[in-house]
């Protein structure tokens, strides 16, 4: 199986403190990989070196074959990036914002359009899609963002608590949403949540990080399985504490 | 209990930099801004408190003019005053130039009579004008004021109160002339006037500049947002350079601007058009020997005038660009613009006291090509002489300024430098709550 994302002794420090202390992991082709961590573990800065925001301190990171730091642009290509607090533009539309997307990525109004569609459908929105998104529930707005990633097909969509602070009900409209794109499309996910029960039945593999450093990588049943624990927060807890 | 509630009021204040930071840099940019000015106005006051050198062409020719010279001569306020019975007047601009005459004062044929008639007696006076400043040009004023009062006293003595006290007070009918010697253009009006359209063409500008302030703060708080909202990360990461994401910003800001600002532009654009064209065209122009152009600032530089102030509004744009992406929100956005502007538009003071054509090449064409003191440059320059001949060079540097200074934002555009910059800003603010607390 080929890697889209291969993260090889990732180090990431702000001045004197070390927020990933040389991690290092791969992503498959088509599937879905969790990071899981408490606050502060790294996760987020981890996405932000692979989404090329920051920069690695030290070791490597490529997305797609291509390298973060010499070939970002290349990077930034094949991948479509749903921070964990991404906000909204208030006086533009719904449907204004997703075309925006659209035509940002495609350069053939075919395609454009295409993404359109489909974003459109992803959202879920219907006629509050052509309101300003100032109006939106944190729920609508997470939904848009979520659409937003994923239109666009990307090769691999970074994920960032896609649920977090949501009820149940949109918590559990996005996860659906994520798991049949997955299906649709075979897409690589890679996301991050603290939410075990959802990482449990969304990811094929899993990585547990703390203190900037992997605990455990694997697939989930037999992580479970290996640590003779019921599921995945149990597992957490065991490790974490 | 309000007691309790108004420190904690105080506290929160005092405690946040953005608010106190602006009042430190105002309480150190005033005095700058009274030491530009100062320089202005110290050279303003020295030209109008010289004696002044005066021509005079004796027309008149009879006794009592004679007799008025010689009480003006032993005036202090005239330097030197020398007697000319020409009647040609490219012969008196002539004699003015080579002799450095401050004031050309035309006794008219008939002014002995007049005044013996117990009439008003008809002069023309000529301001030699070779810069328009805040303090110039007030010359012919004094002259007439020291001329009335030479006058009124020998009417006074001379009829005792059988005559009316407004021909004691106003004995002279003048006509006022100013001549601009750059140009080698006579305008109707005494050179208070030009002064006054001075005024209006350095003064608009610093209008404009404050309608470019505005395109500032704009794009200085559109880039801020992006921050404040979390949607900076994810703009990042889309598939376009840095550079065509702060170009969209600038771009966008400047249209909405543009567009809000345009009536203001064209208005201005309009006044200062019709302003000028009522002035030259007053001039009775058989009576001079060489003919006014129809507008005293002619179309071209007009143009140039307007081209730069609507590029100084993008370099504004371009700073408001480059402010938004340091500011991790709003507020500080508004923070740091305020005493950018403010020095930003500290050199247009200079400019609107001094006399421009005599300051040194290197900084006249540093404030030609710098896109915030070159609309004040053009205009000022287009009233009395012609704006720089090196004006379209010009206006491309100022383009270039703009697109240089987005291109050096677009190197700092990455979250890890920003970071830095935001983390820098924390450390000092937690090091002077310490200091503080």
């Amino acid at each position: 199986m080929q890697a889209s994302v291969e993260v090889k002794d990732l180090v990431k420090s702000y001045g004197s403190f070390l927020a990933v202390k040389g991690i290092s992991f791969n992503v498959f082709d088509g599937e879905i990989y969790g990071l899981v961590g408490p606050n502060g573990a790294g996760k987020t800065t981890t996405f932000r070196v692979i989404a090329t925001l920051l920069m690695p301190t030290s070791g490597s990171v490529k997305v797609c074959g291509y390298d973060v730091v010499r070939e970002a642009n290349k990077v930034r290509k094949c991948i479509s990036y749903l921070p964990e607090e991404a906000g909204v533009y208030r006086n533009i539309t719904g449907y204004e914002f997703l075309k925006l997307i659209a035509k940002t990525y495609f350069k053939s109004s075919k395609d454009a359009e295409e993404a359109l569609e489909l974003g459109i459908k992803l959202s879920g929105l219907n006629e509050r899609l052509y309101d300003k998104m100032k109006s939106y529930s944190r729920g609508m707005k997470r939904r848009i963002q979520v659409a937003r990633t994923l239109m666009v097909r990307p090769r691999v969509a970074i994920l960032d608590e896609p649920t977090a602070g949501l009820d149940v009900s949109y918590s559990y409209s996005i996860r659906e949403l994520i798991k049949d794109f997955v299906k649709q499309y075979g897409i690589t996910v890679l996301l991050s949540s603290h939410n075990m029960h959802e990482v449990e039945g969304l990811c094929n593999r899993v990585a547990l990080i703390s203190s900037g450093q992997i605990l455990v990588e694997g697939y989930v049943s037999e992580l479970i399985k290996e640590h003779g624990v019921r599921n995945l927060e149990e597992l957490f807890i065991k490790l974490v504490r | 209990m309000l007691r309790e509630l108004i420190l904690k009021e105080v506290k929160d204040l005092i405690r946040d930099p953005r608010i106190w930071i602006p009042f430190i840099i105002s309480a150190l940019i005033l005095p700058l801004v009274g030491l530009v000015v100062s320089t202005g106005i110290k050279e303003g006051v020295a030209e109008v408190s010289a004696p002044i050198n005066l021509l005079v062409s004796d027309l008149d020719n009879g006794f009592l003019t004679k007799y008025v010279l010689d009480n003006l001569s032993k005036l202090e306020l005239i330097n030197n005053l020398t007697i000319a019975h020409v009647k040609d007047l490219a012969h008196l601009k002539a004699i003015a130039l080579e002799g450095g005459f401050d004031v050309i004062l035309i006794i008219n044929e008939g002014f002995t009579k007049s005044l013996l008639s117990g009439l008003k007696a008809n002069i023309t006076l000529i301001d030699v004008v070779k810069t328009v400043g805040m303090m110039s040009a007030l010359k012919s004023s004094i002259v007439t004021s020291l001329l009335n009062d030479v006058v009124g006293d020998i009417m006074l003595r001379y009829y005792g109160l059988n005559i009316s006290s407004s021909i004691i007070k106003w004995p002279t009918n003048a006509i006022i002339m100013t001549y601009l010697v750059p140009r080698n253009q006579l305008v109707a009006g005494s050179s208070s006037l030009l002064t006054q359209l001075g005024m209006t063409s350095f003064i608009m500008p610093l209008v404009l500049m404050i309608i470019t302030i505005s395109v500032l703060q704009m794009a200085a708080t559109s880039t801020a947002v992006e921050n404040e909202e979390r949607t900076l990360e994810v703009l990042l990461t889309l598939p376009m350079s840095r550079f065509d994401i702060l170009m969209s910003k600038l771009l966008g800001s400047f249209t909405v601007a543009l567009v809000g600002s345009s009536f203001n532009v064209f208005g201005f654009v309009i006044y200062f058009y019709i302003f000028s064209a009522t002035l030259t065209t007053s001039v009775p122009a058989s009576t001079l020997d060489f003919a006014p152009n129809i507008y005293l600032i002619d179309p071209t530089s007009i143009m140039y005038l307007t081209v730069s102030v609507v590029l100084a509004s993008l370099a504004m744009a371009s700073l408001g660009v480059t402010i938004g992406v340091l500011s991790n929100d709003v507020r500080i956005a508004s923070t740091i613009s305020g005493p950018i502007v403010m020095l930003v538009i500290l050199p247009s003071y200079y400019i609107m006291f001094v006399d421009t054509l005599k300051i040194g090449a290197p900084l006249r064409y540093l404030l030609y090509a710098l896109p915030f003191t070159q609309p004040m440059m053009i205009a000022k320059e287009s009233v009395i002489s012609r704006p720089d001949a090196l004006t379209p060079m010009w206006l491309a540097t100022s383009l270039l300024f703009s697109i240089m200074l987005l291109l050096l934002t677009s190197k700092m555009l990455t979250l890890d430098k920003l970071l830095r910059v935001q983390r820098a800003l924390s450390s000092i603010r937690r090091r002077k709550e310490t200091l503080m607390t």
